[in-house]
């Protein structure tokens, strides 16, 4: 799993405390977005009207509330399987740490939450839920194949009509929205058991080996394929820009088991490929 | 081609295939552009094709047009796109700011009215204005507090914008209800103080009530029905206005089945039939 190199922690409160040569709205700003992150009212409190300073300091309350519950319910709508493992309560307070933390740098919140997976992997009251942040990049890659470029699949038909030979020396474009993941647990079987309706009854191995998963979305429906070991090796090869033969050879190193033939097929017939380059 | 002057409604994504169905006789949708910034999937998808069937206006919460360190050149740009792409009847956006040094704080907060936040804000609009290619409406916003050293009132704030910014007004009359009752002012005498003949859209909402150390306060979160008191208000302020103009019934949170939408929508269209003719013009004395 990728992690990211960069620990945006420090940037993200130091934000509020930068010494810039300031306007006196910059100066509020400054002050009230500290009041809302920080619960640092003082210096925003003889700047309101009103005689009851208890109950401006409430008034402020609901600002701070209308922040983390609004940012606490768009993180939860993106990674809803997270918010029902470890419940309500403790997801909203998981999003607080997470959005003082590393708060949203733009207005839409399709781009947020990007790093929610890599903040659960080292928060530490979450440790002993070892497959919570392999879980939560499945729910982001679901999110990313949801609102990822529209384009039309390559289709069986016109791969077809290119000559075998010419066929592996080419390579092969995966779709926009494609989304590969691995992880030592079985992250799928446990996404699966979290859907609404679903039987979340059934005892989950985390033992039982790991599993790797395609996401992707080739019309209006996102698509969830697990993927054996040689398949995942075949589509990250192509996806690196190796030709489709070389990518092959790779698959059949890693999963002796692996046949290249129906494997293909089936990547192509789930509409996984973009468009066929570099020969 | 602007709004038509009656009743529009929100879009919500639980929706979409109904109206695409059932094509409901509403006179337009809005849309927070924010939510359609992805690049791709269901989202424009349906939108493109409910465009096909229905008047648009985007309406903004998240450009920040009060924010000091000024407009996000990356949000901005992402709006153009949106309003090159669907070509909306119209723009508007919120007298509020949203982020500072980089950090988006998700709520539409309130700003002091003094001459530096004129300045700024009315900068701003330009900015958004001449991106856009296009004027935008400025929305009042609600509030639960407010700033001791205010140089000027909101609706001169807003006046003030007007003649700066040429923008137009997007006056919403729950908001006015909920801040007039949190911050102690006469609504009617604010209605009066508004540049009315700006005024080009009307946002009505529900909100909910709280109740801190025995003081009512009222939240502006747009998750149940117009209460009757707003009501009386809307239909006060079209008196002033002295013509129909687009009202939005907004719906963000809990949102209801759409036919308790086009209920709300029927309510706005019907105070509106009993004020004016289909001319437009005063149907009673």
């Amino acid at each position: 799993m990728d992690r990211d190199p960069v620990n945006k922690s420090n940037v993200a409160v130091n934000n509020f405390d930068l010494a810039v040569n300031k306007s006196d709205l910059a100066g509020f700003q400054q002050d009230f977005s500290r009041a809302l992150f920080q619960r640092d009212d003082e210096p925003v409190l003889p700047l309101l009207s009103g005689d009851l300073e208890s109950l401006n300091r409430q008034r402020l309350d609901i600002y701070r509330n209308n922040v983390f519950h609004s940012l606490g319910t768009a993180l939860g709508d993106l990674y809803p399987v997270i918010k029902r493992l470890v419940g309500e309560p403790f997801f909203m307070a998981t999003a607080a740490e997470y959005i003082r933390q590393r708060p949203p740098d733009r207005a839409a919140m399709v781009f947020f939450g990007g790093d929610f997976p890599v903040f659960l992997q080292d928060f530490t009251p979450a440790r002993d839920l070892v497959y919570l942040a392999d879980v939560a990049r499945l729910e982001l890659a679901w999110h990313r194949a949801y609102h990822a470029e529209d384009r039309d699949p390559l289709t069986a038909t016109a791969l077809a009509a290119i000559d075998p030979d010419q066929l592996a020396k080419s390579c092969l474009r995966l779709h926009p929205s494609v989304q590969l993941l691995s992880s030592r647990y079985p992250v799928l079987k446990i996404w699966l058991a979290n859907q609404e309706g679903a039987d979340d009854q059934v005892p989950i191995d985390l033992d039982a080996g790991g599993e790797a998963v395609c996401i992707h979305r080739p019309v209006l429906e996102v698509q969830v394929l697990k993927l054996d070991t040689g398949t995942v090796e075949l589509l990250r090869g192509l996806a690196s820009g190796l030709r489709l033969g070389q990518a092959i050879t790779e698959a059949v190193t890693m999963d002796g088991d692996f046949d290249p033939g129906p494997a293909l097929g089936r990547c192509i017939s789930s509409g996984l490929f973009f468009e066929l380059y570099g020969d | 081609m602007p709004l038509p002057s009656r009743s529009g409604l929100g879009l919500k994504a639980p929706h979409y295939r109904e109206i695409l169905d059932d094509r409901p006789d509403i006179g337009w949708f809005e849309l927070h552009p924010e939510n359609y910034m992805g690049a791709g999937g269901p989202p424009h998808r349906y939108l493109g094709e409910i465009r096909r069937h229905y008047p648009l206006s985007m309406h903004g919460v998240g450009l920040s047009l009060g924010s000091a360190d000024g407009i996000d050149p990356q949000h901005l740009a992402a709006l153009a796109q949106l309003v090159a792409r669907y070509q909306p009847e119209q723009v508007s956006e919120h007298l509020a700011w949203s982020h500072f040094n980089g950090v988006y704080l998700n709520d539409l907060l309130p700003l002091p009215y003094d001459d530096e936040s004129l300045q700024r804000v009315s900068d701003n609009i330009d900015r958004v204005q001449q991106a856009l290619g296009r004027t935008i409406l400025i929305e009042n916003p609600s509030a639960y507090i407010g700033f001791r050293d205010n140089s000027y009132s909101e609706p001169e704030f807003l006046a003030e914008l007007v003649q700066r910014s040429g923008c137009g007004l997007l006056l919403d009359v729950n908001n006015v209800y909920v801040s007039a009752c949190n911050q102690g002012f006469d609504a009617l005498a604010y209605l009066a103080a508004m540049p009315m003949a700006a005024v080009a859209e009307i946002h009505l909402a529900g909100h909910a009530l709280q109740e801190i150390d025995g003081t009512e306060v009222r939240i502006d979160d747009h998750g149940s029905p117009v209460i009757d008191p707003v009501w009386n208000l809307h239909r006060q302020t079209l008196a002033l206005l002295g013509r129909p103009v687009p009202v939005l019934i907004e719906w963000d949170t809990n949102v209801p089945e759409f036919e308790v939408l086009m209920a709300e929508a029927s309510r706005a269209d019907a105070i509106a039939g009993e004020l004016f003719d289909k001319a437009g013009k005063f149907s009673v004395a």
